[in-house]
């Protein structure tokens, strides 16, 4: 939905939940773990995520470019809001293409015990600069990804 | 083993559409300068300004504390600039807080259009997780415009 009559940005808040058989723990330590997110964190096999800087802790930084191996067309610039160990991450994220601007997002992750499982909510505030296309961009590469964490154990 | 409950915030979205009078490089730079966001954005009367950080550039973290006189808690705003496009947008995340413990996270993007006329519409639209109740999305609205309010004195004021 566009934000506004006179803004280029289209704005939606999109809830994905997933439950994993591992405990919070685990879960949480695949997402702060920069090695096991270049496993799961992308949305294809034939796509690579290199992360130029990682640094999880609150105002730290990740940079990372995303695509195949001889384009690596996406760089996801991120900033750590809120840790709270095995249970939430907020982070704010902003994409861009090429060297163009294209989207930013505030992203919600909430590990909750279920027995000895996981329920994770993710919950994505997507802003596509200039047009609606990163909205539809973000739940592609997501959706994928939660499920290609299940691997992870 | 205890499960501490952990409060979910709320989430919400809102636009606010303000014309001004003043070029988009005029609203751009009451952003960039320093001694201009301090006048409209930081200070405000009946309140005590702590530490003060103004790092406006694309990675830089600007962090303000304030306090209304007598108050024992500073709160704090903690901006980090995602992206700056000189004169046309401007993608910040902020963290409010008070005590030192978060009280909302924000996505906030800054858009200046010019009118054609020498004028600017600038639209700001903020995603948000928020620690409190279901008022606080509209308190935040308000708050935000009462702070386009003051921006508009310091454009007509400043030049």
């Amino acid at each position: 939905m566009k934000a506004s009559e006179n803004s280029k940005v289209y704005v939606e808040t999109v809830v994905m939940e997933r439950t994993y058989r591992a405990t919070p723990a685990r879960v949480f330590a695949a997402w702060s773990d920069t090695e096991a997110r270049k496993r799961w964190g992308r949305p294809s096999p034939d796509v690579i995520v290199v992360y130029d800087r990682a640094d999880f802790r609150v105002g730290g930084v990740d940079d990372s470019r995303c695509g195949t191996p001889d384009d690596l067309r996406f760089r996801a610039v991120v900033r750590y809001m809120e840790i709270t160990q095995d249970r939430r991450i907020i982070f704010a994220e902003h994409v861009s293409e090429s060297g163009e601007s294209r989207a930013a997002s505030l992203i919600t992750v909430d590990f909750e015990a279920d027995g000895a499982s996981t329920r994770l909510t993710l919950t994505l505030q997507i802003s596509s600069i200039d047009g609606p296309e990163m909205l539809q961009g973000y739940r592609q590469g997501w959706e994928p990804s939660l499920d290609n964490l299940a691997a992870e154990f | 083993m205890t499960t501490q409950t952990l409060t979910r915030p709320h989430f919400g979205t809102f636009t606010i559409e303000r014309a001004y009078k003043h070029s988009p490089e005029r609203v751009f730079g009451a952003f960039e300068n320093a001694d201009a966001f301090y006048r409209w954005f930081i200070s405000g009367e009946g309140w005590e300004i702590g530490s003060l950080t103004h790092d406006f550039r694309v990675g830089g973290h600007g962090r303000s504390e304030f306090r209304p006189e007598g108050h024992p808690e500073w709160f704090g705003n903690d901006t980090w600039y995602l992206e700056i496009a000189r004169n046309h947008r401007i993608v910040t995340a902020y963290t409010m807080s008070a005590g030192g413990k978060p009280m909302s996270h924000s996505l906030s993007i800054i858009e200046l259009y010019s009118d054609g006329k020498g004028g600017c519409r600038f639209v700001y639209t903020e995603q948000g997780a928020y620690y409190g109740d279901e008022n606080d999305i509209r308190n935040r609205r308000a708050g935000c415009d009462e702070l386009f309010d003051k921006l508009e004195i310091e454009l007509r004021g400043h030049s």
